[in-house]
């Protein structure tokens, strides 16, 4: 019985690291501007292949949330030297928080460019990002 | 049963050359830009002519990560299928081969959010030039007979036509229409045949690869200068005919590409590395000139042997090749 109970337990564990281990958002990434402005950009989840939501903080050097802003988000894959099929949606949530829509084609290291607002003077974050 | 034994060598010749062109460029130019890879060459050693038609399908599994790791599919279906056409002529006592190759591919592409999409296009064409610089010893080695050691050593020159789709030029929202690498490839290998026996062939070939430079530019209109990395195919192939219809083997190919550059700076962590291993089955079925040769590889799916690869997978071909 007791035996029973230790390959229950133990199944239960490998189980729960199993689907730890791939599963789950990775950790958010944090980036900061030379005026001092901060990006926290937070998957919901692993990036995969498919339709992926990231979740942007932007704070100013003070802390002050930035808000009202049209962001321009785009992303290109240096390694294969082609950008992605369809153009990421970004919408604002509120207090500085902006939600980004964006479709990945092929696994790898993208390379997601933010800006904030519209025109080439437009201060803007270069986010690294692993799609698995 | 001499005569026999040189009809069985003649087979066995063609039957090698086959082994080395039965994964062409077009079987890994997918979506990707991992293209190249392939073998030229097309025509057996002692054959005038020869025209193929190649049916290849390949299923992506996984992806490796820039860390080696392995990655199972999540929540997507990649799906390729490949009908190649080729056609090749020797010239000067056999000695020159001018060859060519041109995909149709079929592709669809499935991700997770987004409706699945298929699209057949034009793959990237080849065209090839082979030599043979040693007319090697079809006897068998034997170890006192130093005339039998010498291999068939055969130089092969190529360029890969960016004729499929670039991916900059896509307009399907899943990318299912990119069908080639968009720049064109120039490629130089030498083939190394040693006949161990009268049945049996060892092949080793290497092959360098150097993609050229093109303008690329991205969805919101940022424009690079990209340059795909160099890179550099090892295959070693070991051959076996059974008899004048029926002959089988085995191979392994590695693949190294060197980074990518963009914009004349060297992008971090994109070399590449892939691992593939398979068998062939070959059977003439009309002597001495239709030939089917049916081959499967696959990648491992293990963390290690590949590098930066975004689409693995088993493939499958079937090789119709009518000589002349
Ligand atoms: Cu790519």
């Amino acid at each position: 019985m007791r035996h029973h109970t230790c390959f229950a337990l133990a199944l239960v564990a490998l189980l729960a690291s199993a689907c730890s281990s791939n599963s789950g958002p990775p950790e958010p990434v944090t980036l900061r501007l030379a005026d001092g402005t901060q990006g926290i950009f937070a998957p919901e989840d692993a990036l995969g292949l498919g339709e992926n939501m990231i979740t942007i903080t932007l704070t100013r050097a003070d802390a002050t949330p930035i808000t009202g802003l049209n962001l321009q988000v785009d992303a290109f894959m240096p390694a294969h030297g082609h950008g992605l099929r369809q153009p990421p949606v970004a919408s604002e949530l509120g207090e500085g928080r902006y939600m980004v829509h964006i479709d990945f084609h092929m696994t790898g290291r993208w390379d997601m460019s933010v800006a904030l607002g519209e025109g080439e003077d437009a201060p803007s974050f270069s986010v690294p990002l692993e799609v698995r | 049963m001499l005569r026999h034994a040189i009809t069985l060598t003649c087979y066995l010749l063609v039957a090698a050359a086959c082994a080395c062109c039965l994964e062409p460029s077009g079987a890994s130019a997918q979506a990707c830009c991992v293209g190249g890879g392939g073998q030229l060459g097309v025509v057996g050693r002692e054959r005038r002519a020869a025209l193929t038609a190649r049916l290849g399908y390949q299923r992506a599994m996984g992806s490796y990560a820039n860390d080696g790791s392995y990655h199972g599919l999540r929540g997507a279906s990649i799906d390729d299928l490949t009908l190649e056409l080729g056609g090749g002529v020797r010239l000067f006592d056999h000695r020159l081969e001018l060859s060519g190759t041109l995909p149709t591919r079929l592709q669809h592409r499935s991700y997770r959010g987004s409706q699945g999409s298929a699209r057949v296009g034009l793959g990237d064409a080849s065209l090839g030039v082979g030599l043979m610089l040693i007319r090697g010893s079809v006897d068998g080695v034997r170890r006192r007979e130093p005339g039998t050691w010498i291999p068939f050593l055969d130089l092969n020159l190529g360029v890969l036509v960016p004729s499929g789709r670039a991916p900059e030029n896509s307009h399907d929202q899943n990318g299912a229409d990119v069908m080639g690498g968009g720049h064109f490839t120039l490629q130089g290998g030498l083939r190394l045949s040693q006949f161990v026996s009268l049945r049996q062939i060892l092949t080793l070939s290497v092959l360098f690869e150097r993609g050229l430079a093109r303008d690329v530019h991205s969805l919101a209109g940022a424009s690079h200068r990209y340059r795909p990395g160099a890179a550099v195919s090892l295959r070693a192939s070991w051959l076996y005919a059974r008899d004048m219809r029926w002959s089988g083997g085995l191979f392994v190919t590695t693949r190294l590409g060197r980074p990518a550059h963009q914009d004349r700076e060297r992008v971090a962590g994109s070399a590449s590395r892939s691992f593939s291993f398979g068998a062939l089955l070959s059977w003439v079925f009309i002597l001495p000139i239709w030939e089917a040769t049916l081959s499967m590889s696959v990648d491992p799916f293990f963390s290690g042997p590949g590098r930066n690869l975004p689409q693995v997978g088993p493939r499958l071909s079937l090789l119709m090749k009518r000589s002349f």
